[in-house]
């Protein structure tokens, strides 16, 4: 891990889906996958992104790779902006409308002088976010990224190789497509490939089906090193894995990690193997970061209530820790991210909810060095100064 | 009799595809004792699931149960029809499935399909239909009284309904004498509508869905996961069967919810004092929760003991194995997990000796060529290993024992 | 037990240490479920049967569909013999011809009448037959007034031959017509070499049609659900206006417009020949396109958030080879049942258009018009809309019982891990 490069930096990531609308266009509901989360990754660490099912953590990978255009934020990768939001500012110079028409509200009707003052005011107001609108959307046109420096390892190894193609077809397919190589040398990096993930060169010219789930896990993974990345993001690459096979895929991802020098996000919702395979830690709650920490520091030491719960509720492989360890039972579930209302997302099921949770947002800040906690009584709960 | 609730004997289920027989289950046998919980361990394609389906007897086409004893509470289940089978399900056996959207019918209230099942199977107690019989003698006694009354009574009048009254009066004696009757053959009837409704909303309590009295009313889909899966621990319990399996009720959850499902199952173990079978693949699950332990792979059991028993001195490589390949939560510098190599077996051509020995460190001749026996360890441990056999060599870790066990 | 065993294994003695599957690629599975499948098999034999005997039937059948034998008119596919003499048999046909037969049933030749040997008071017909050389060979006077004569009707029967001054009144037997197997039309045209032909032409408009909406419903369906947004939203509208007429009305109005039109007269005919067989596969295609480009659509839409799709998307792959490569391979199994269930359908669109006068015109034919030119005849010569009418039914049946077979085979969700 070089402290002195961050190879990934994200700024104020959104991704919002706007899945309903009027005829006319005004957007009535809001999903907020990934609202408004920042963090950094170093060169050749492993950052682990944990949170439950809905949490917007595969969201938040396939935004970075450019599966999805974000809605907001910056991406990074080398000192380099690669991506830059846009589509926000369609929900906020609404949010700017319905404020005017509020105010207008207040407004007498004879008052022609102050409703044409403030209408004239908003316009300026609104065409100035219309302008930067269309200079963002223009930057971000301008921006290129280089598909070889992401590459991406998938969730399900059944549907992640398409049953119609070779191994050697599926591996080969990226190098094919930006002319890396030509004619035997295509062949000889696929079975080199082969080879460094485990398995033999004969398997070049079978189908993925007859494969088992970890292997096919390991083609998935020599199809994204064919692009010689430099990060790649490992969307839950072993939960659909039996518990033996996981070890070696994990095994497998340190060893490369070394060879090639790679730099990993690692997405997961098995606390302990995010643990196991990660330099840091990010725990997301509805779309939203709740604290990044070293994974040591997160597990021995994690600050905010959500975390803290979240780590007491795994079950433990060892009968004893288990009767000493005192669960933190969360009551209720995960809310829906469709329009959330304002505050703290975790509000609704923190045993230390306050007023202020549910009216005011808390900032990611830093509590300790390069531990970051989005939580307004963090000091409070945990007895810091 | 014993006090075995459940005797698994020699149990072999396997499916015939177009491939050829897929041998899910090679010759099983466990027994289980009432009360306490039974975990099952194994990866996908162990059989841990086809076993607790076939006990069930839910094993459908082309699966078949080839051979072996299911007794459950003194019957064999295997023996039985499919539809004597049908009076064991949900009554005396209920099962919790993983999936809990698919394994609630999405067009029925959970009103209804609660309201099923007790219906169905559901007698009142004894007592209650005695009291039943206490009441319809007062009405018996009340009718003679004023049988009697209008016999006394010279007024002709008053003579009008008594054929009606006397009819009346016979049906009811007819009927306290069958009831009493069935009691003494302990027969008692079934439940009502109304006090179905309130058995059910009385188990929805117990696995804590809020306003159950409302909620009940409510489609699955108006529940959320950790709900829907509360539902159906209520719907499993409604019956207060003997044995309850589940099988991997928590893997679809999140871990918070998870933790509030296991939390669940733990206390109504303790209050209604149910036996579990809980199958899973999450080591962490079972150390939390279960008693005793079974651990499967490619159709066999590998090992069985107490919990402490597998977790603290595990006796099989398989064992062991499962052990390394899962990050311990120890702080500080890294430690490499030790993965055991190669990847399950096929059942449709299983090895013909010990399913592990492919994949096995300590693989021996004699483990390709024969399935090792269960060896008993201790009184609570039995391990199905060469290694534990007098003649093999002595490796650190694990014990030796004479003895086979049989039982 | 022998010790020996007790040792330790070298890992290259163990068994198989990593095991690979070897198991059937989609299409032999594919086609081992068809098989199991009796119904379908049936379905394809009777499929093969009919292509056969429209593309090689003709070969072996001795007269064209569209050569005329005037002295053959509506002869039914079994006749009625008398045996006049020693050995000689005719036979009567329905429009009051004679015609000379062998004692199996070959048609020989034909008698000829004379207005002047018609007495029309005494309601008998005298028949000449001519040898090549124009010679009189044979005289038969047959006396049709059994059916108006009151003395005579109580015999029951229609007609009587008198030859060599002998009457014959009941006839030899019934024998299957064997120069003509299924008969003649009103023009004298062999019945089966017109059923051949049309059964040939009714399956050239049928897979004309499904090939061409193949390509049409795919290209369409696919741009439209990979691209989705406004593209997806505009396409579907103009399926959906579309889907919105009533087939019939829009095929019968196609039709009439494109008759003798420019188009088809410079265009249509130049490709399938006249007789209107272009303007039918244009209507069809211009209706059955709608079905498939939706089935693909929603095909490509559900596929394309499969994790392979994304995974060439992160790779840089360009869109339209995703899919090429990605996706209509996947979406293979649904298209072709489609297409399957389409060819009959196009069948009894075409035989419906063609039976109420919009379709082929003659000499062509196909089992429509066939049906059409039967009808008109159905009290006297049956056969004549029997036959097509069957036939019609035989490959709906046998199309159908291959698209359902085809269905099951191909349906992933049918399909087990």
């Amino acid at each position: 891990m070089d402290k002195n490069h961050i190879l990934l930096e994200v700024k104020n990531l959104k991704k919002h889906f706007y899945i309903k609308h009027t005829i006319l266009g005004k957007i009535t509901k809001t999903l907020k996958a990934v609202d408004d989360i920042s963090f950094f990754i170093y060169k050749g660490e492993t950052f682990g992104l944990v949170g439950e099912s809905g949490c917007g953590k595969t969201t938040c990978g396939r935004t970075i790779i450019g599966l999805y255009e974000n809605t907001g934020g910056e991406v990074y990768f080398d000192n380099k902006l690669i991506s830059v939001g846009y589509e926000e500012f369609k929900l906020i110079i609404q949010d700017v409308k319905d404020e005017l028409k509020l105010k207008l509200k207040d407004i007498p009707k004879e008052d022609t002088a102050k409703t044409k003052s403030l209408k004239d005011d908003y316009k300026g107001k609104i065409r100035e976010l219309k302008l930067q609108r269309k200079s963002t959307k223009r930057l971000n046109k301008s921006l290129e990224r280089n598909p070889r420096d992401i590459q991406m390892i998938f969730q399900d190894p059944f549907t992640s190789l398409n049953p119609r193609m070779t191994v050697s077809e599926i591996i080969s397919e990226g190098i094919k497509t930006h002319k890396l190589l030509s004619g035997e040398a295509i062949e000889e990096r696929v079975f080199y490939l082969l080879e460094t993930v485990g398995l033999k060169r004969e398997h070049a010219s079978r189908y993925p089906h007859e494969f088992s789930g970890g292997q096919r896990q390991r083609i998935g993974i020599a199809r994204a090193l064919a692009m010689d990345p430099k990060l790649i993001i490992c969307d839950e690459p072993i939960s659909a894995l039996d518990v033996s096979i996981q070890a070696q895929v994990v095994n497998m991802l340190e060893d490369l990690q070394e060879q090639f020098d790679l730099t990993y996000l690692f997405i997961a919702h098995d606390l302990s193997m995010v643990k196991h395979i990660s330099d840091r830690i990010g725990v997301m709650y509805l779309g939203k970061m709740m604290e990044v920490a070293s994974s040591d520091d997160l597990y021995q030491n994690p600050l905010h209530p959500y975390t803290q719960s979240l780590l007491s509720s795994i079950p433990l492989p060892d009968p004893e820790a288990n009767k000493q360890s005192k669960r933190i039972i969360l009551k209720g579930e995960v809310t829906s991210p469709i329009n959330p209302k304002p505050g703290c997302r975790f509000a609704g099921r923190c045993k230390y909810a306050q007023e202020k949770c549910s009216q005011v947002d808390p900032v990611i800040e830093e509590i300790k060095p390069l531990h970051f906690v989005a939580c307004h009584f963090v000091r409070e709960i945990n007895d810091l100064k | 009799m014993s006090n075995n609730i459940l005797e698994v004997k020699n149990l072999k289920t396997s499916f015939f595809t177009h491939l050829g027989e897929v041998q899910a289950v090679r010759g099983i046998s466990y027994e289980l004792k009432k009360g306490g919980i039974l975990g099952i361990v194994g990866e996908s394609g162990s059989g841990k699931s086809v076993s607790s389906l076939s006990i069930m007897r839910l094993v459908d086409d082309p699966g078949r149960i080839v051979e072996g004893e299911i007794i459950f509470d003194g019957v064999d289940l295997v023996k039985l029809s499919e539809k004597e089978i049908q009076d064991y399900r949900g009554k005396e056996l209920a099962m919790i499935f993983q999936d809990p959207m698919t394994s609630l019918n999405p067009v029925f209230t959970i009103k209804n399909q609660m309201m099923e099942v007790i219906l169905r199977h559901m007698h009142i107690t004894k007592e209650k239909a005695l009291e039943e019989v206490n009441s319809l003698d007062e009405t018996i006694k009340e009718y003679e009284k004023t049988l009697k009354d209008k016999e006394k009574s010279i007024d002709k009048k008053n003579n009008k309904g008594k054929a009606s009254l006397e009819a009346k009066l016979t049906k009811i004696i007819k009927k306290r004498d069958k009831v009493l009757k069935d009691i003494e053959n302990g027969i008692t009837r079934k439940y009502n509508k109304a006090e179905a409704l309130e058995r059910a909303i009385h188990y929805l309590k117990i696995v804590g869905i809020p306003e159950p009295e409302t909620r009940i009313n409510e489609y699955p889909h108006q529940f959320s996961g950790g709900m829907r899966q509360r539902a159906l621990v209520a719907m499993a319990l409604a019956c207060e069967p003997k044995l309850i399996i589940a099988d991997e009720p928590t893997t679809a959850l999140d871990v918070t919810i998870q933790a509030q499902i296991l939390d669940l199952l733990k206390k109504v173990k303790k209050e209604l004092d149910t036996t579990i079978i809980f199958i899973t693949h999450d080591l962490g699950v079972i150390a939390e929760l279960c008693q005793e332990v079974i651990v499967m792979y490619g159709g066999m059991i590998m090992e069985k003991g107490t919990v402490d028993d597998i977790f603290y001195s595990p006796q099989h490589p398989y064992t062991k194995g499962l052990h390394q390949s899962v990050p311990k939560d120890v702080v500080g510098q890294k430690k490499r997990l030790v993965p055991i190599t190669g990847s399950p077996p096929d059942l449709l051509n299983p090895p013909k000796g010990c399913p592990f020995s492919p994949r096995c460190k300590y693989a021996m001749q004699i483990c390709i060529e024969e399935p090792a026996p269960l060896f008993k360890i201790s009184d609570t441990q039995v391990s199905s290993c060469w290694l534990q056999h007098e003649y093999s060599p002595d490796v650190e870790g694990f014990k030796k024992t004479g003895g086979v066990n049989n039982g | 037990m022998d010790k020996n065993k007790f040792v330790f294994l070298e890992s290259d003695q163990k068994l198989d240490k990593e095991q690979t599957r070897k198991s059937l690629t989609y299409w032999h599975d594919v086609w081992r479920r068809l098989k199991k499948n009796h119904l379908a098999i049936v379905g394809l034999v009777c499929v093969i049967i009919v292509i056969l005997f429209a593309t090689i039937g003709p070969m072996f059948n001795p007269h064209k569909y569209n050569r005329q034998f005037l002295d053959y008119k509506n002869i039914p596919p079994q006749l009625t013999v008398y045996k006049l003499g020693d050995d000689m048999h005719v036979y009567l046909s329905e429009m009051n011809q004679l015609i000379l037969v062998s004692e199996d049933g070959k048609l020989l030749d034909g008698f000829s009448l004379a207005e002047a040997d018609k007495d029309l008071t005494a309601k008998t017909y005298t028949y000449r037959l001519f040898n090549d050389e124009n010679v009189e060979i044979a005289v038969v006077i047959v006396d049709f007034s059994y059916t108006t004569d009151p003395l005579k009707r109580a015999e029951g029967i229609r007609y009587s031959f008198t030859y060599e001054d002998v009457e014959y009144k009941t006839p030899m037997d019934k024998v299957w017509n064997k120069t003509f197997i299924l008969g003649t039309d009103k023009n004298g045209r062999d019945m089966l070499a017109r059923l051949m032909y049309g059964t040939g032409i009714s399956l050239v408009i049928a897979f004309v049609a499904a090939v061409i909406n193949f390509f049409i419903g795919v290209i369409y369906g696919s741009i439209s659900g990979f691209f989705g947004k406004n593209t997806d939203i505009i396409m579907m509208r103009i399926v959906d206006i579309i889907n919105s007429i009533p087939l019939l009305l829009y095929v019968i109005l196609l039709m009439v417009v494109l008759k003798d039109s420019w188009f088809e007269i410079n265009v249509l005919n130049k490709l399938f020949g006249a007789g209107g067989l272009g303007t039918i596969i244009v209507t069809l295609i211009s209706v059955y396109w709608v079905g498939m480009a939706r089935l693909v659509r929603a095909q490509v839409l559900s596929l394309k958030e499969q994790e392979y799709v994304l995974a060439a998307k992160t790779m840089g792959v360009r869109n339209f080879k995703i899919i090429d490569k990605h996706l209509i391979p996947n979406a293979l199994g649904p298209i072709i049942v489609t297409m399957a269930m389409m060819i009959p359908t196009a069948v009894f669109t075409e035989a419906f258009l063609s039976f109420i006068g919009l379709g082929i015109s003659a000499p062509r034919a196909s089992l429509g018009s066939l049906a059409n030119d039967g009808a008109s005849f159905m009290q006297t010569y049956p056969y004549q809309l029997v036959i097509p009418a069957v036939t019609i039914a035989f490959m709906m049946l046998a199309f159908n019982f291959l698209g359902d077979g085809l269905r099951d085979a191909l349906d992933p969700r049918l399909r087990k891990g």
